[in-house]
């Protein structure tokens, strides 16, 4: 290598240089979007793998070497069977980067911000009293991924958003308290939906069905899911494949009014 | 473990290491390494020869490794071998010669590893 190296000129050692940073661009990018997903594990699989086709090269070991290399070959074919789930949920991630909509569509702050917080006072009110009485709810805001697929398996309602009619929908014993409720803007856009599982090992042990369907919401959208426990009445949120417990009303709020979960709160709950 | 791995600045630092590991493999790839032999035209002698200082022999067979991109430019021409020769005095010496070539030339060897380097009496290099 060094003899390639010393063989380029300055121009050529630059552009090198500038190409080896935009491909690191490029893999911090993929890393950042699958790094809450089962897809990490297999990145890191991945690298065990080059690495050890690498190192037996290196050392001469013909066998190995010749059969961890048909195995990369073999994980070229599976990656995008296995993981199609993870690979359709960052390309949407992808195409979600706001670049082109924003120019194309300017949008209002403080309409947004007054929406914004009218929906998150709604929910949280919402939810506070829900957990109080101890009543199962399962409530999803959409953001920018679209989830009419999720909305079409419910009820649809069309509602404007009021913390009365979220108590309501989750009332037990009434036709719309099983499933989720679905929020786009400030419009309840359907009650009673079916959501898809989350499909991570530990979840499957640790959580019930509403907690699972409120992670598998976020892993395959940004959006973000507020759980009430039946059992506990503890508030959870789902958000960007991240489960969050125990949450209070100060930081249930601030979820809610930012749609960020603050890294303390995954360190201390989740 | 998963955690640590996670952070930011550990994703970037693996995602450098990743880049510079397909950078490495696409510039070996695309630019193997080659040897290849030459015959250098003379043997040049260095290092204030003195008067009627000779070598033999006048030719050598040198080998040498570098990028395909670079050998394959290569000529006879480019390549001087060179006998340092400062300090010799009179009589005959065994020298390992040197080679001058492009950057990215990595000299492998000469046919012969040596030459002979003869200085006359009176025309000592030496100072």
């Amino acid at each position: 290598m060094d003899l390639r190296i010393a063989a380029m000129t300055p121009w050529q050692l630059i552009l090198n240089g500038f190409d080896v940073l935009i491909v690191t661009a490029l893999f911090y990018g993929i890393l950042i979007l699958i790094r809450h997903t089962r897809a990490f594990q297999l990145v890191k699989g991945i690298v065990v793998l080059l690495a050890a086709t690498a190192i037996s090269g290196l050392i001469g070991l013909s066998t190995l070497h010749t059969v961890l290399q048909t195995a990369q070959v073999a994980l070229l074919v599976a990656i995008p069977i296995v993981f199609q789930p993870e690979l359709r949920s960052a390309l949407e991630r992808l195409g979600r980067a706001r670049i082109l909509s924003d120019i194309a569509r300017p949008r209002s702050p403080s309409t947004l911000e007054k929406t914004r917080t009218l929906v998150a006072d709604a929910v949280a009110r919402a939810v506070l009293r829900l957990s109080r009485e101890r009543v199962g709810a399962l409530i999803v805001l959409e953001r920018r991924t679209g989830l009419a697929d999720l909305v079409a398996s419910g009820i649809p309602l069309g509602a404007d958003v009021s913390w009365q009619i979220l108590v309501n929908i989750f009332t037990p014993n009434t036709p719309l308290h099983d499933g989720a409720a679905i929020l786009r803007g400030e419009r309840v856009l359907a009650a009673g939906c079916f959501l898809p599982l989350s499909a991570q090992t530990q979840t499957a042990s640790d959580y019930g069905t509403r907690h699972r369907a409120a992670l598998g919401v976020s892993e395959i959208s940004d959006a973000l899911a507020i759980v009430v426990s039946e059992e506990t009445g503890v508030i959870s949120i789902a958000l960007e494949g991240r489960l969050v417990r125990r949450l209070d009303e100060k930081r249930l709020r601030a979820v809610l009014e930012t749609d960020r979960i603050d890294p303390a709160l995954v360190s201390a709950h989740g | 473990m998963d955690d640590f791995l996670q952070r930011r600045p550990v994703l970037l630092g693996i995602s450098l290491l990743l880049a510079l590991a397909v950078w490495a493999s696409v510039v070996t790839a695309a630019n193997p390494l080659v040897e290849r032999t030459f015959q250098a035209e003379s043997v040049h002698l260095v290092g204030s020869p003195g008067k009627g200082a000779d070598v033999l022999p006048k030719a050598v067979d040198v080998t040498v490794t570098g990028p395909t991109s670079v050998i394959s430019r290569l000529t006879d021409a480019n390549l001087t071998v060179e006998v340092d020769v400062a300090g010799l005095a009179p009589g005959r010496h065994t020298v390992s010669p040197t080679l001058v070539a492009p950057a990215g030339v990595a000299l492998d060897g000469t046919l012969p590893a040596s030459v002979t380097v003869i200085v006359p009496a009176g025309g000592g290099t030496g100072p």
